[in-house]
């Protein structure tokens, strides 16, 4: 800023203050709305974490009280490991498996066009309505998974009643999921310079040491990006788990909770149990894990290649 | 920049004045909820010259039901013109909104997605303005309603709401299943071990272990729990009681149907069944012989089974258990706090009591009205399946929430210990000794606070 901004005629002119006067005016119903709809909340929150608020009484100040309970809250600590489960098991399959898929998208073959279509459709259906389809493809006595496995001999599974089974087939249902992010990796892989390539080639090397020693590097930063992105996302995984869970009488969380996600508890104990507080106190203690383990990601970042660095 | 013509400026200055009342616009849209002008009844604002009030009614009704509900209000709407205009908004699935609004400073005149196992809860927190002097003033003193139910509604001394619908819990049943297995469908089981035997009886397992059809599978430890003559909660003594040695039992013997089918093969079974509100409705496609339900059933049968013959019966009970047992929750209709003109809140609500008001809205959705004189009307009671219903409710075994700050809390880790007894994970001593540990803590935070 200071840089940029260096006067070249170290005068303040009356004209300059009405230029700044008129571009905050223009930019004024955003900074109104963050301010009103985010900082403020965000930092409202930050307070009620220290109290005792039930919404319709004041908040009652209690400390850090929120933040011990939540250390001995049986619930929260499944809902922290399933949580933890998908961002560390389920996380890591989506990324390699979008990579592949964009890997083979990118090659030059007949109806290409047409198969990144396929592919990118599931991410423009919305999320609850392609999440009630997977509720019949997973459901345990007439779900086409069942059938399929079953020509093959193996027993029916419970996919979303079975708690041994319920988060891989989570997983699982992420796969479908994954049209942006193959999108993001088509664009890096458009990216790779051709030269580069062809010289490996030239060097004898076949297609999995060109992928390996080029193209990863190349878009290493690509890679690092949806990362980030992600394990964001992940930490706030909500919506197919509530959908595929959710009881009439709005209990959530499928068989002994495991697919009670953070998110999930925190919206269950802010709304259905009425404890403000305690639901803040989570909300901080989820973005000071994404904010440590975004850091650490960042940390641990020297496998990222970015050519501007040369 | 400088250096442009004042032609320009002067039209930039116009554009200073509107983005600045744009901006004022945006402050004053943002300060209208947390500063509510002294306007009558409703954030709408009534028409003021004429004086008529404006009710906004939040629902918890949904579907035909709601529907249903829309002809009642068309015809307090008419009937109080240029008085009262109530606009009902429907919240199902967003009750959230019900605390969000009523904390923001901006309430529904009226609310009814209120369930009465929250009505405490709410009450104890603030959350809705008492009705007592209202009901006092009406002459309302809860002689023309079932006890339960009057009494259900009462907390410190206060009235907090009333219901114009209300539910009984009993066993459905297929005669022509019970016949099929030389069970009498004249005489159903009275006790838990005749049922245990019919329930067996009714079970078909084929060739791989698959569960092709149940007789019951038993649950809901609410029901049940009292069913064994269990108690959940000491008022006396504020203690959670679920531990109690007989809703142990109770659960105990959910299970037990459970690990005689096997929790994987039920589980399995249970997630084909369809969708409940339809013709798909494991009990009419014969997949249930029993099931446990509502009087509303026989609305649901009438509309998606027609031909099916279907009969009620009280819940089976052990030694040392309670007869005739039926629960209740439902509907409460509420006045929130913060409402600015209650007055035309609790015309709305009085009105909807009126037994023919109250007594048409349950018969067009086959509830029972609180109010005893409606529910013994013919077009009610010549269903001897709905007198059932209407019995358990008014006899001695009929068990509302308890009335306690914490229900919400308590449902939701009963569901949650007979989810993990089920699957074999815990013994139901265990999985309820936990639930009294954690909801007692909670519940002590709670009373501590105030």
């Amino acid at each position: 800023m200071a840089v940029a901004t260096k006067p070249s005629s170290g005068r303040w002119s009356a004209s300059k203050t009405r230029s700044l006067l008129t571009g905050l005016a223009f930019i004024s119903p955003a900074i109104i709305g963050f301010i009103a709809f985010a900082a403020w909340p965000i930092v409202q929150s930050l307070y009620y974490s220290f109290t005792d608020y039930n919404i319709f009484q004041p908040p009652y100040f209690i400390g850090l009280e929120n933040y011990q309970d939540l250390i001995n809250d049986r619930v929260y600590r499944i809902a922290l490991v399933n949580t933890f489960y998908m961002v560390f098991i389920g996380l890591p399959i989506h990324l390699v498996f979008n990579f592949f898929m964009a890997l083979l998208l990118a090659t030059q073959i007949r109806g290409l066009s047409i198969y990144r279509t396929i592919f990118y459709l599931p991410s423009i259906t919305p999320v609850v309505a392609s999440t009630i389809v997977w509720l019949w493809l997973f459901n345990g006595q007439y779900g086409i998974l069942n059938e399929i496995i079953g020509w093959f001999g193996i027993q029916p599974i419970g996919w979303l009643t079975d708690p041994r089974f319920t988060k891989p087939s989570l997983i699982f249902m992420g796969m479908w999921f994954g049209g942006n992010t193959i999108l993001i990796y088509l664009a890096g892989l458009r990216d790779v310079p051709v030269s580069l390539l062809e010289a490996a080639e030239l060097d004898g090397a076949n297609a999995l040491r060109k992928t390996w020693h080029v193209t990863l590097p190349m878009i290493s930063p690509v890679i690092f990006y949806t990362l980030i992105i992600n394990v964001i996302g992940y930490f706030q995984y909500f919506t197919e788990a509530w959908v595929l869970t959710a009881t009439r009488d709005g209990s959530a969380g499928g068989p002994l909770n495991s697919m009670l996600f953070y998110a999930m508890y925190l919206y269950q104990s802010a709304f259905q149990l009425f404890k403000m507080g305690y639901a803040s106190a989570q909300a901080w203690v989820l973005f000071a894990i994404v904010l440590i383990a975004t850091g650490l990601l960042f940390r641990f970042s020297g496998w990222v290649y970015y050519r501007s660095e040369e | 920049m400088s250096d442009q013509p004042t032609r320009q400026l002067s039209r930039r200055s116009f554009l200073q004045m509107v983005g600045v009342g744009g901006a004022a616009m945006a402050l004053a849209a943002c300060t209208v909820p947390v500063a509510p002008a002294g306007a009558p009844a409703g954030q709408a604002g009534a028409p003021a010259a004429s004086g008529q009030a404006f009710l906004n009614y939040w629902t918890g009704w949904s579907g035909f039901e709601f529907d249903e509900l829309q002809k009642l209000v068309d015809k307090f709407n008419e009937e109080h013109k240029d008085k009262i205009f109530v606009n009902m908004t429907t919240v199902f699935g967003q009750y959230e909104k019900v605390l969000t609004a009523i904390a923001g400073g901006n309430p529904p005149d009226v609310v009814s997605a209120v369930w009465l196992r929250e009505l405490v809860s709410m009450a104890a927190r603030g959350g809705l303005q008492p009705i007592t002097g209202y009901a006092e003033a009406a002459g309302i003193d809860g002689s023309e309603y079932f006890p339960q139910f009057w009494d259900a509604w009462w907390y410190n001394g206060d009235l907090w709401g009333l219901m114009i619908t209300s539910n009984s819990q009993v066993i459905a049943y297929q005669p022509a299943l019970f016949e099929e297995v030389g069970a009498d469908p004249a005489n159903p089981p009275k006790s838990t071990t005749d049922l245990d035997l019919v329930a067996q009886s009714l079970e078909k397992v084929d060739a791989n272990g698959n569960i092709e059809r149940v007789g019951l599978l038993p649950a809901g430890l609410t029901w049940w729990g009292r069913v064994f003559g269990g108690s959940f909660y000491n008022a006396e003594n504020q203690t959670i009681t679920a531990n109690d040695p007989k809703v142990v039992a109770a659960l105990e013997w959910e299970a037990s149907y459970r690990q005689r089918l096997n929790p994987e093969k039920v589980a399995a079974f249970q997630s084909g069944f369809g969708d409940y509100m339809s013709t798909q409705n494991s009990f009419f496609v014969g997949k249930e012989a029993m099931t446990q339900v509502g009087e509303w059933f026989i609305q649901f049968q009438k509309k998606f089974a027609p031909d099916l013959v279907m009969e009620f019966m009280p819940a089976p009970y052990p030694d040392g258990g309670n007869d005739n047992t039926t629960t209740f929750d439902g509907s409460v209709f509420t006045i929130p706090t913060g409402v600015k003109a209650p007055d035309a809140s609790w015309e709305f609500i009085r009105w909807l009591s009126e037994p023919q008001n109250m007594g048409d809205f349950c018969f067009n959705i086959q509830n029972v009205p609180p109010k005893l004189a409606p529910a013994s009307e013919e077009r009610f009671v010549s269903d001897p399946r709905f007198q059932l219903a209407v019995n358990l409710l008014n006899g001695p075994h009929a068990f509302g929430p308890d009335k306690m700050p914490v229900n919400s809390l308590l449902y939701s880790r009963l569901a949650e210990a007979e989810s993990a007894v089920f699957n074999g994970q815990m013994t139901a001593q265990a999985a309820l000794d936990q639930v009294t540990t954690e909801v007692q803590a909670e519940l002590d935070k709670v009373l501590q606070r105030g």
